[in-house]
């Protein structure tokens, strides 16, 4: 039973994290533009993170496993990803940024899996579902702050006022991240995991992914993020030039939507994910993309129909958000892999995400957007049927909330 | 460090010094026997001579802000497009978006950006057209597509 303190302590970190997380997305295109770097220069230095993302998740995942105080991870990523977003501002030339990107991604691959583990170690494995609920809850609150407030720090001050901005956000994070107090977290799994060293890195992710649960599963990440990452930024620009004065307004939208949903309705995805509910309410979220998908596919001669394409948006984001490390604990629960098996799924979505913005541009110049959408459809379906599928052969049901995990000794 | 340490050293250079000056010497007359006479280039490339732009007499283009007539903000030079004669035809402009979500790539004719330089260099880059009116022109992709390029409406008689 963790106090009250900890478990406030850990949202706001979840709140603060996203705040900081949202300035790297694709307005470090916009800024590079603003400092004269040319197009191909801004395609490499985003090449650079992307790979840098896919190449550390394996790694930061059994890192996280393996080090005892997950508390001190997240803080040092967490003043890694402030220390990047002061090297953008501050220096934007080219061996900085790269640098920046560099320790972005590695900061990232780190941050995400420390406060899943920091949230399993409060919460217990029965309370898991409920306690990410939460994290998803104040994270998407982060998020759609942030867009707001970043956004309109980037219209009407400047453009580099945003990187300092997001490095402010780190202090406020790291404060939260001290609230959560050690002692309350229960310590068997990270002890379990941190004898192994390591030397032991390889043999364990290679025992992890011949376990064909968690293969499954992150074949449906791929497929997940397949369909969904390219959707918005294929129509994004179709919905600029039919908006007029009125596009910012209709981004904006766009962006803080999901967001809201997200805030509403994870709690009670989190819910269902401790319940024999999980199988379907999975399903729906995943089925979410290609319906999603199809909107887009009309949204040039409609554009309200954006506004119920984004609410999907919302409600796919929180199924796969909080869904994702429940099922990840379960699969783990008795390898103790936990954060190595984040760090899998983390790079299934990366893999997924880069591939899908890649493969969509591609079908939109040789043949037209509308069949790039309808492509992304077909994974849509393809990625529903295939959770279906997985989720049906879960293996251990959800423990009774009252029921502590101890480690066998 | 000695007195004598200083001066060796200063001695060492001083044959140095004298040789560029005599090497440089030759440059001067050069630059205004150009425009005359025809050198003939030797296989082995001399050094490029150099010409000045006076400080507000330039305008940087790459990521350079451009403004419309009404003052608004267009969108960012992000490329400049020359044809075959190696004239400047279009300049392609990042429009829109928010948070760098939703921006378009739209070519603009060269005629119709105006360079105002200002002494700091940071001269103002104004287009003749609004967001609002290349709001229709399709999306650049590739200088090696065939590229639309917007243009301002011909001026002429009054259409009914």
């Amino acid at each position: 039973m963790a106090s009250r303190r900890s478990n406030q302590g850990l949202d706001w970190l979840n709140f603060f994290v996203a705040n900081v997380q949202t300035g790297f997305g694709p307005f470090i295109a916009v800024y590079l533009t603003t400092e004269a770097w040319t197009q191909a220069e801004i395609g490499q230095a985003l090449s650079l993170g992307t790979i840098a993302v896919m190449l550390s998740q394996l790694p930061a995942g059994g890192l996280v496993d393996r080090l005892r105080d997950k508390r001190l991870v997240a803080a040092g990523a967490g003043i890694a990803v402030a220390v990047s977003a002061v090297l953008f501002a501050a220096v934007p030339d080219w061996p900085a940024v790269m640098l920046a990107e560099v320790l972005h991604s590695v900061a990232s691959a780190l941050l995400g899996p420390a406060i899943a583990a920091i949230s399993l170690a409060l919460a217990g494995y029965g309370g898991l579902g409920l306690r990410l609920g939460r994290n998803a809850r104040f994270a998407s609150l982060g998020n759609g702050c942030a867009a707001l407030a970043l956004g309109l720090c980037g219209a009407y001050l400047s453009s580099r006022a945003v990187f300092w901005l997001t490095a402010i956000l780190m202090l406020p994070a790291l404060f939260a991240l001290s609230q959560v107090q050690a002692g309350e977290l229960r310590t068997q799994a990270a002890d379990l995991a941190a004898d192994r060293g390591c030397a032991s890195l390889l043999r364990d992710t290679v025992a992890l992914l011949a376990d064909r649960h968690v293969l499954a599963f992150a074949g449906c990440v791929v497929l997940f993020h397949l369909s969904n990452a390219a959707l918005l930024p294929l129509v994004a620009s179709d919905v600029t030039r039919e908006a007029g004065d009125m596009a910012n307004l209709f981004i904006a939208i766009s962006i803080v939507l999901p967001q809201a949903v997200v805030t509403v309705i994870s709690p009670w995805v989190g819910r269902a994910a401790d319940r024999s509910v999980r199988r379907l309410v999975l399903t729906l979220g995943f089925a979410a993309v290609p319906l999603r998908a199809a909107l887009f596919a009309m949204v040039a001669d409609r554009p309200e129909l954006l506004v119920a394409a984004q609410l999907l948006d919302g409600v796919s984001a929180a199924v796969f958000g909080v869904m994702v490390p429940v099922i990840a604990a379960d699969l783990t629960r008795h390898s103790n892999q936990f954060n190595l098996c984040m760090g899998v799924f983390g790079l299934a979505s990366a893999a997924g995400a880069t591939a899908s913005t890649f493969l969509a541009g591609r079908i939109a110049d040789a043949a037209s957007e509308t069949t790039a959408l309808l492509a992304l459809a077909g994974c849509g379906i393809l990625a529903a049927l295939a959770v279906l599928l997985a989720s049906g052969q879960r293996h251990p049901r959800p423990l009774p909330l009252d029921v502590a995990v101890e480690p066998a000794s | 460090m000695s007195l004598f340490h200083i001066s060796a050293s200063r001695v060492r250079l001083f044959p140095v010094t004298i040789l560029l000056f005599a090497m440089a010497l030759p440059h001067v007359p050069a630059r205004a026997q150009e425009p005359a006479q025809a050198v003939p280039h030797p296989p082995a490339a001399s050094a490029a001579t150099q010409e000045t732009m006076a400080r507000g007499e330039a305008t940087g283009t790459l990521g350079r802000v451009v403004i419309g007539p009404d003052a608004k903000v267009v969108g960012r030079i992000i490329e400049v497009l020359v044809d075959q004669a190696g004239e400047p035809r279009a300049a392609v402009l990042d429009v829109g978006g928010f948070l760098g979500v939703g921006s378009r790539r739209v070519a603009v004719a060269w005629r119709a950006l105006h360079f105002n330089p200002s002494p700091d260099g940071q001269g103002r880059i104004v287009l003749d057209m609004t967001a609002n009116q290349i709001r229709a022109t399709p999306e650049y992709k590739a200088a090696d597509k065939p590229v639309t390029v917007a243009a301002p409406p011909q001026a002429g008689p009054a259409h009914p």
